[in-house]
């Protein structure tokens, strides 16, 4: 009979293959942006072989030329070379900062989802006094009491981002513990322990881990912001935010000082979000 | 509403819709060379399964195909104007403007689609939804229309219509908000209306009453173009019927040619699917079907022996209730399964059927009474007493796919059900059985479920059902989202496998002729009580509720003439 070729033959759902190619030409130039900022972190003498530090009074607030592209700042150090040697930290506080927030997210809202209705509860009016400060408030709050520097502020801005996740996480794993295949594994016999590894974990988790690619440019940027209130790096040191921060004295007589720390703060963040954004369409299949 | 009775109010000739690609490369035809009239006063109906066409034929009349869809066809005249638009030169109609369209859509055409939920703005009153057709298409003021929307909900049936014009479609109840959405399509008069599915998502009572509701806008003289993939529902409605599969026509006719005398293989082994009236034990898919069977309703040779209700039971729920709130979901039922036959247990939306399965599984725990399986306590108690038990019961669900791990394999999926079943037999070897069993090929082992169709993902479910060698398999609308030819094959399938394993299935439906086909014995459950139970001979031939009585009236059934 002639049934059985509609029916029975496996479908192996093209539309959903079609819409997983994500990589256009934006996305490109970020995976060359973020190539770039992992070189300049790991290796930055390939890019700049001079030293970020080399004070030449001689050659202090020269604008872009040839042999200082970007230019020089007060103490006549090159822009460009400080601006390759500051990607590492920058790319550091960032990824820190963002693992800091992902892991106590991740402990908050585990517990709340799968802990019971006291955790929970909490849980919840602890997120809720957290929420209630903007984020880089919260930063400057914890700053305040440990005192500036770059650890406190990666800290910090960790501990800031970290309401976000934990409700995202909560929200998530209380979908999937309550999810039908998780029904399913219970009819099953399996144990609650089991479950959780097995299924509850891994769905939960898994998708959270495309918005931490979105979280490293914020952090990034959050990091840069307390630099240049003093609260972060400070200034000598090859940091972007420290570099605005040195700059704003002059940003009228030399825009490059401030100009380009600014332009690879948002490179940075820039490339980390559209990429991130990316592995989010590709996810929501 | 009103057409001159035979004045042709749709001609379509040659239609191919398909989607994607511009010129010489476009998409390929997803309709391909349909054709078909309808005159005033009378009912066609487009049947067909998922993926059939019949959907994008009936939406492109009104020029709703779709984004990126292109259109050619011979002919294409609604109401006798052309809707084709300028044709370029490689044959595509440009279609009409939107003006145009909006012009046609709503005087000429009304549309009635199967969700009604989100067809309608849950945000505004339906007098205003309803009103709007008015206020685009007529030149009636605030006031008449206002008339005209009250005597419109009257006219579709709606109860106390002066204090529901001020609600929203949130706060009706399905077929309410089916008769809004009707009341809405017929608001401007048109003389053609446009049904696409629209009673599919509603419980079978609530069904009938929208198909008479259609029925009496046909008679006042309106065509009615009825799209359907139930062929019962089709049988009470249409005048003439067009089977559709894969893009084509494969049969077109009156409805009593069609349906009582079908020609093509394919409108036959449709009708052979339908399962109200086979007996238990016969075949309904076309793989497994007797050629003695054209007809399903004329077969009555019961090829399965008079099945052992007196059994022990393997399941027994008694006194069981369960509540919500101030809710009585579940109200004091006792049901009993004997070993190796099947409870069907029937009922609409909300009558807590999915209630009672879970607490059957285990998965709630009763406010009172008790389930015991295999004569051990079951339920109420902790969960740990329950798990070394667990192998004993089996589930299936409606929604198979999101039943498994979006990230596990067929594979993976079955191995982990397999777990502890038997350790005596490595589990490739068990897997490759499990699969023969359920008739999936072993090469869709590596597969995901979101890969699969339908059908094969319920039969990946039945297969983890399965796996433990259970005694009871809780069955939840197992069929409820197939086409009609794959719930013929699940059906088989599960009658197959319970005479080969001898498991008992607690089979859960809202669709008396699926419960019908494949129970031994028969509860009927509204508002959380068990009305009427014993074998489903007794209960089908002489029901002795009125809500039974009800139920079997309008259960879908083919009907001729």
């Amino acid at each position: 009979m002639s049934l059985p070729p509609v029916s029975t033959v496996a479908a192996v759902a093209p539309a959903d293959r079609r819409g997983r190619r994500m990589i256009g030409p934006a996305q490109w130039v970020a995976v060359a942006v973020l190539a770039l900022l992992v070189v300049a972190a790991v290796a930055p003498a390939v890019l700049a072989p001079g030293d970020p530090f080399a004070i030449a009074p001689v050659d202090a607030f020269l604008s872009p030329r040839w042999g200082h592209p970007l230019g020089t700042d007060e103490s006549g150090r090159d822009i460009y070379t400080r601006i390759v040697h500051g990607a590492g930290t920058s790319l550091v506080i960032g990824v820190a900062a963002t693992a800091i927030g992902i892991v106590l997210a991740l402990v908050l809202g585990l517990a709340a989802a799968l802990g019971g209705r006291f955790v929970d509860f909490g849980v919840n009016r602890l997120l809720e006094v957290l929420f209630a400060f903007p984020g880089l408030l919260l930063a400057l709050l914890v700053i305040t009491v440990y005192g500036p520097g770059i650890v406190t502020s990666t800290i910090a801005v960790g501990l800031a981002t970290a309401p976000g996740y934990a409700r995202i996480i909560r929200a998530q794993a209380r979908s999937v513990a309550t999810s039908p295949y998780v029904e399913a594994a219970v009819v099953l016999g399996r144990s609650r322990g089991r479950i959780l590894v097995r299924h509850i974990l891994p769905n939960a988790v898994l998708p959270v881990f495309v918005l931490v690619t979105l979280g490293v440019g914020q952090a990034i940027v959050w990091a840069a912001a307390l630099s240049y209130l003093g609260l972060g790096a400070s200034p000598p040191a090859a940091e972007w935010g420290a570099m605005l921060y040195a700059g704003k004295n002059y940003l009228a007589t030399a825009w490059w000082m401030t100009f380009f720390p600014g332009l690879a703060i948002v490179l940075a963040a820039a490339a980390t979000t559209v990429l991130g954004r990316a592995l989010q369409t590709r996810g929501a299949r | 509403m009103s057409g001159v009775p035979g004045e042709v109010l749709l001609r379509v000739e040659g239609l191919r819709v398909g989607f994607g690609g511009r010129g010489a490369r476009r998409g390929p035809a997803v309709v391909d060379g349909v054709s078909f009239t309808l005159e005033a006063g009378r009912a066609l109906a487009i049947v067909g399964e998922s993926g059939s066409g019949k959907s994008v034929t009936a939406r492109s009349l009104v020029g709703l195909a779709g984004a990126g869809a292109w259109t050619s066809a011979t002919a294409l005249k609604v109401g006798g104007a052309s809707v084709l638009g300028a044709v370029g030169a490689d044959g595509i109609a440009r279609g009409l403007s939107g003006a145009a369209w909006r012009r046609l859509r709503g005087r000429e055409v009304g549309l009635v689609v199967q969700d009604a939920l989100v067809s309608l703005d849950p945000l505004r009153p339906i007098g205003r939804e309803i009103g709007d057709a008015l206020r685009l298409h007529t030149r009636l003021s605030a006031a008449e229309r206002r008339a005209r929307v009250l005597s419109l909900l009257e006219s579709v049936g709606m109860p106390d219509p002066a204090s529901r014009v001020h609600q929203r479609s949130g706060e009706l109840s399905g077929g309410l908000r089916q008769r809004a959405l009707i009341a809405s399509a017929l608001a401007a008069s048109p003389r053609l209306v446009i049904a696409d599915e629209p009673t599919t998502a509603l419980d079978s009572t609530v069904q009938a009453q929208i198909l008479a509701l259609l029925e009496g806008v046909r008679d006042a003289g309106t065509g009615l173009l009825f799209i359907s993939h139930d062929l019962a529902v089709v049988s009470r409605i249409a005048d003439d019927v067009l089977v559709m599969r894969a893009g084509r026509v494969v049969e077109s006719g009156p409805a009593a040619q069609v349906l009582g005398d079908p020609q093509h293989e394919y409108t036959k082994a449709l009708l052979r699917a339908v399962p109200t009236g086979v007996p238990r034990g016969v075949a309904l898919s076309a793989a497994a079907a007797s050629p003695a069977r054209p007809v399903p309703a004329a077969a009555s040779t019961a090829a399965r022996p008079v099945p052992p209700v007196s059994a022990a039971p393997v399941l027994e729920i008694s006194g069981v209730s369960k509540r919500f709130g101030d809710r009585l979901a579940v109200d004091d039922v006792t049901l009993t399964l004997p070993a190796g036959t099947t409870l069907g247990l029937v009922g609409e939306s909300g009558s807590g059927k999915t209630t009672l399965a879970r607490i059957a599984l285990g998965l709630a725990d009763p406010d009172a009474g008790t389930v015991r399986l295999d004569g051990l306590p079951w339920a109420p108690g902790p969960e740990r007493d329950r798990r070394s038990r667990r192998p004993l019961v089996g589930a299936v669900y409606q929604d198979a796919l999101s039943s498994f791990d979006p990230r596990m394999t067929v594979r993976q999926i079955l191995a982990d059900a397999l777990r502890g079943a038997s350790a005596a037999r490595p589990v490739d070897e068990l897997l490759a059985e499990l699969l023969d069993n359920v008739g999936l090929s072993p090469s869709l082992a590596g597969a995901r479920p979101l890969e699969l169709s339908g059908g094969q993902r319920q039969r990946v479910s039945i297969a983890r059902a399965l796996a433990p060698s259970p005694r009871v398999i809780v069955l939840d609308e197992p069929v409820s989202a197939l086409d009609v030819s794959i719930q013929a094959q699940i059906l088989d399938l599960l009658d197959r496998l319970q005479r080969e394993h001898g498991v008992a299935y607690l089979f859960i439906s809202h669709d008396l002729g699926v419960v019908q086909h494949m129970s031994d014995t028969l509860a009927v459950m509204k508002d959380g009580r068990v009305l009427e139970q014993g074998r489903a001979s007794a209960v089908f031939d002489s029901p002795a509720h009125p809500y039974t009585q009800a139920l079997l009236a309008a259960a879908p059934r083919i009907r001729l003439g």
